[in-house]
């Protein structure tokens, strides 16, 4: 406990909380653009940490990938474009709600439970972690096979309209998997000779395709359909969420909670 | 339209599954299915999946619209054009490079859809590329394309 609090005092020192604030508001503007995801926000903060002490420099880069992975979801909210892989999620309520005028409290709904989910799963991490690191030692490939297929069947709850439908997206999905070497036999698949395939496909260019592209197609096809007589909301203010509607929605931000990797 | 999209897609299923067995047979002791078991499994999968569909399609006579179909409409010329306006630009990427190709890119993209406004639109195009090239080339150092020849030489003066 006492190791605990200490640590507590180092973390919140004003420097770290400085860093925080830098290294979240640049994790937001590399995860708000699709393309640059919070990965890619740690790689371009990294050389920044080289001078650092190693507290602080872990304390920015875990800010930048926190904050990478809240601003997916305002391009998931107002472009419905997911700038992380994270965020794809935020485009089936996100952007319907954007689309209602009510974007400032999608945003809101968004930063709000980014922030809880990032304090909770910490919570959890700390409690949890010695007995998960047993636990991990005992995942075996029949355990990996049983979450993959909890992974897929979670598709029949999000394509309810038409199953089968979403059935073959997931199957084209586990096609598109199949590409690059195959990992037990060093095979090549589908890769055409090409190395940029030979990782298999990146996730980025797949989530612009599918989100992005997909959009804009569907933007130009209604283009001369358009009711303009519409009057658009042009400022957009971030609307937070009180504690008593947090409380209210307490099951939902606890099962949208997950650990930083 | 609908059995139009399925068709396509079991043209794709069919050519994955084609070139699934024509992949390399070798496999190491304990793995039964090898490098193309999984491939070909899925591909039967995918294709007996959307054999059902179409024949439900085709039982419930259901109709949907799709423009990209449909070149006897504004809607439907405007979106082939804009498909071909893209993979042109994608092949232009990696001869002409980044800059020009997306300046072009969007000048003619956005003319595709109708915008008549020059001078406005050559400001986008511009400003457009130039942010771009900024953020994306000089400022987060992602490679982007350089084209070949002249066109490599001289991107190497802006990212």
């Amino acid at each position: 406990m006492e190791i605990l609090i200490q640590s507590l005092i180092y973390v919140l020192s004003p420097m770290n909380l400085l860093l925080v604030v830098l290294g979240t508001v640049f994790g937001m503007v590399c995860g708000a653009l699709p393309g640059l995801s919070s990965s890619m926000a740690i790689i371009l903060a990294l050389p920044f940490t080289y001078t650092m002490e190693p507290v602080p420099a872990i304390v920015m880069l875990v800010a930048v990938y926190v904050g990478g992975a809240c601003g997916g979801s305002i391009s998931a909210i107002l472009l419905k474009t997911p700038g992380t892989p994270e965020a794809v999620a935020t485009t089936f309520d996100g952007y319907p709600m954007a689309m209602k005028g009510q974007a400032g409290l999608a945003l809101g709904l968004a930063v709000t439970a980014s922030s809880f989910g990032t304090i909770f799963s910490a919570f959890a991490m700390l409690v949890c972690a010695p007995l998960l690191a047993t636990l991990a030692l005992k995942f075996q490939s029949a355990e990996y096979f049983a979450l993959a297929l909890l992974g897929l069947s979670c598709i029949t709850s999000i394509g309810s309209k038409n199953q089968m439908k979403a059935v073959l997206s997931a199957v084209l999905g586990l096609m598109f998997a199949t590409i690059g070497i195959d990992s037990i036999n060093g095979i090549e698949r589908f890769a055409f000779g090409q190395p940029f395939l030979m990782n298999g496909i990146n996730y980025i260019p797949v989530m612009i395709g599918t989100f992005a592209i997909a959009e804009v197609y569907k933007n130009i096809e209604e283009l001369g359909q358009r009711d303009n007589s519409t009057i658009t909301e042009t400022k957009v203010s971030l609307v937070l969420m009180k504690m008593r509607d947090m409380v209210k929605m307490w099951k939902t931000f606890i099962k949208s909670s997950k650990p930083i990797k | 339209m609908e059995l139009v999209f399925n068709l396509m897609m079991g043209i794709f299923i069919g050519f994955y599954l084609v070139l699934s067995f024509l992949l390399d047979k070798r496999t190491i002791t304990g793995d039964v299915f090898g490098a193309r078991g999984f491939p070909i499994v899925l591909g039967i999968i995918a294709l007996t999946i959307l054999a059902f569909i179409t024949a439900k399609t085709v039982k419930n006579k259901t109709k949907v619209y799709l423009p990209l179909f449909d070149l006897k409409s504004q809607a439907g010329k405007t979106l082939v054009l804009n498909i071909i306006i893209l993979a042109a630009y994608l092949y232009l990427t990696n001869v002409i490079g980044f800059v020009l190709s997306t300046l072009l890119f969007l000048f003619g993209s956005a003319r595709a859809m109708r915008y008549k406004k020059m001078p406005a639109l050559l400001i986008y195009s511009v400003v457009l590329t130039v942010i771009l090239v900024v953020s994306f080339g000089k400022v987060f150092l992602v490679p982007l394309p350089r084209g070949i020849g002249i066109f490599r030489e001289l991107s190497y003066f802006i990212y």
